[in-house]
């Protein structure tokens, strides 16, 4: 061992934890090196005083507190067993009240669950086709609504198929506040209050037409029924034939309707790139040019339908500030996920907390003029 | 003689194996003694390595506590003191750990020292300051032993407080730290070593 192993050893040397070899060696060094025999007593001073130093005592009240605080946790575990433990007599009627709570529970939430949107139906449109393939009975939607100018039909939509339906967003032209609307006693469905909708006077006959030519259809409704993969609401189906409650049902689903997202309009195109139906394109461009700034969004959807999708204003990042919703109707898209500026056709109306629309925004639609200020301006 | 480490911690010379039993089984007398028998020691343990009375004090009742709730759990595999010295160095070292952040969020002058409890001063763990350690030479020996440990990182504290303040044996540290024996002895040198430089420089002379 060299002189800076003894030095390291020293301290196991005086704990006298080294082996007899060792301390041969090392008392054979110390006795010729005045450093090291320094350092040995240097180190056997410094434990000396730090054995010197007093213990201090504990504190008279010491025992007692953490005996309580013992007795406390043990009280706490006994209390806890012992409820676990329960005679049966008081252990088996709270159990059956917690099982009647929870089935209680568990009924109450489901009857609260808006019953449309319980179940997923196909729309009535395409019932004329029986026992298609789903892509095809799509297609076959999408034909008809193509020339079918969207009538309002409520006795026959199912809300829950909203999502999946992208034509859904024609299906209500009209403002969703059933109390001006004459109701459906008298057989004939109409389209919702002619009397806001001004310059679609000329779609509307045309719908009228289609409707009655449509009716006949209703017959087969219950068939369609079976289609369903859903299970089967032949009860709602029935409960629909009263016009009330067709109306009711379309406040509840408007009161309900939370706008479209981004991403389900995505979800509800088949194959990019994606090009709106005529009857769409026709509609909106057609109306386009009544659009005002200051309208109300119902105003804006008797005119030209609802949006494709919608969002919140602030969601666009800055320069859009939080200043309300904004709607839009796509006509082209090249892409799912990115948007193709130069290409892609769309228009983009922005309503502020009221409900009214401050910026028209048609972007690559031909002929069609901006209103409003831009982004950003004016704040 | 020297026994083999797993007979001088294990339950066959664990004097202490009766009362735990008991306590175990819901004894809360054995365990009342256990307390009284080991109170002290726990308490100079968490004193040393905290630096602080008032905070030993309650490291201390937290240990103890802390034990009574693990008794199921304890399946003297160790020696019960072992396992109670176990649980009290890592608490003393945790509180250690948040009293260190408290204070250093307080901006220290020199002038002003850091005061513990019960009026000890605490010099500041990084200095090899001489202002601080002027402030040391006026104290006695005790209070200057203090200082230095206190000057010590945490797990040269525990290793330093066991040996040369609670006189355990090597092996035992070895158990309590959960330290191979070898890092136990290393580290003692270097705790040694450190504390001596500090008392030469605070005493003038050993």
């Amino acid at each position: 061992m060299d002189h800076n192993d003894i030095r390291h050893k020293l301290s196991e040397y005086l704990d006298n934890a080294v082996t007899d070899d060792e301390r041969t060696t090392i008392e054979a060094h110390l006795l010729t090196c005045a450093a090291c025999a320094d350092a040995l007593r240097e180190l056997r001073q410094t434990i000396e005083h730090l054995r010197s130093v007093e213990e201090i005592e504990p504190p008279a009240w010491m025992t007692a507190k953490v005996m309580a605080q013992v007795r406390e946790e043990a009280e706490k575990k006994n209390r806890w067993f012992q409820w676990l433990f329960y005679p049966l007599a008081v252990k088996l009627p709270l159990q059956t009240m917690a099982l009647l709570f929870l089935t209680v529970s568990a009924y109450y939430i489901y009857t609260s669950i808006n019953p449309a949107e319980r179940y997923t139906e196909p729309p009535l449109e395409g019932r004329s086709e029986k026992e298609a393939p789903k892509a095809a009975r799509r297609e076959q939607e999408r034909r008809v609504a193509e020339q079918t100018p969207a009538p309002s039909r409520p006795f026959s939509q199912k809300p829950g198929y909203r999502s999946l339906d992208m034509k859904y967003s024609y299906e209500k032209p009209a403002s969703p506040e059933p109390a001006a609307q004459p109701p459906f006693a008298d057989g004939e469905p109409k389209a919702g209050p002619a009397a806001p909708a001004p310059g679609s006077g000329a779609a509307q006959p045309d719908r009228r037409k289609t409707e009655v030519a449509d009716r006949p259809q209703k017959p087969s409704y219950p068939t369609e029924e079976a289609r369903s993969s859903a299970p089967a609401p032949s009860a709602a189906a029935e409960g629909l034939a009263s016009a009330r409650e067709r109306t009711a049902l379309r406040t509840e689903e408007a009161n309900r309707q939370r706008e479209r997202s981004y991403v389900e309009f995505i979800r509800s195109i088949e194959a990019f790139p994606y090009e709106a139906p005529t009857e769409k394109r026709r509609r909106v461009m057609g109306n386009l040019g009544q659009l005002s700034l200051g309208m109300h969004e119902q105003h804006v959807t008797s005119l030209i339908g609802r949006p494709d999708y919608a969002g919140a204003s602030e969601r666009l990042g800055p320069p859009y500030a939080a200043e309300g919703i904004y709607w839009v109707y796509v006509f082209t898209q090249r892409q799912p996920k990115f948007e193709d500026p130069q290409n892609d056709q769309y228009l983009m109306i922005f309503f502020d907390n009221s409900g009214k629309a401050f910026r028209i925004h048609p972007h690559n639609l031909q002929g069609a003029q901006r209103k409003g200020d831009p982004p950003g301006a004016g704040r | 003689m020297s026994y083999p480490s797993e007979v001088i911690n294990g339950p066959a010379m664990d004097p202490d194996a009766p009362l735990a039993a008991a306590a175990q089984q819901g004894d809360l007398d054995a365990f009342e003694s256990l307390v009284a028998k080991y109170q002290k020691r726990m308490l100079n343990i968490a004193y040393r390595i905290t630096g602080d009375h008032d905070e030993a004090c309650e490291v201390a009742q937290d240990a103890f506590l802390a034990a009574f709730r693990g008794l199921a759990g304890f399946r003297g595999e160790a020696r019960f003191s072992t396992w109670l010295t176990s649980i009290t160095v890592n608490r003393s070292r945790n509180r250690l750990k948040q009293l260190k952040v408290r204070r250093s969020r307080v901006p220290m002058s020199l002038d002003a020292p850091l005061r513990t409890g019960d009026g000890e001063l605490l010099p500041d763990p990084a200095s090899g300051n001489p202002s601080v350690l002027d402030r040391l030479e006026q104290r006695d020996v005790a209070s200057k032993v203090q200082g230095c440990i206190q000057a010590l990182e945490p797990e040269f504290r525990a290793v330093i407080v066991l040996r040369d303040m609670q006189d355990m044996a090597y092996e035992e540290i070895s158990a309590v730290l959960k330290l191979a024996a070898g890092t136990v002895k290393s580290r003692l040198f270097r705790a040694r070593e450190s504390v001596k430089e500090c008392l030469k420089k605070a005493m003038g002379r050993l």
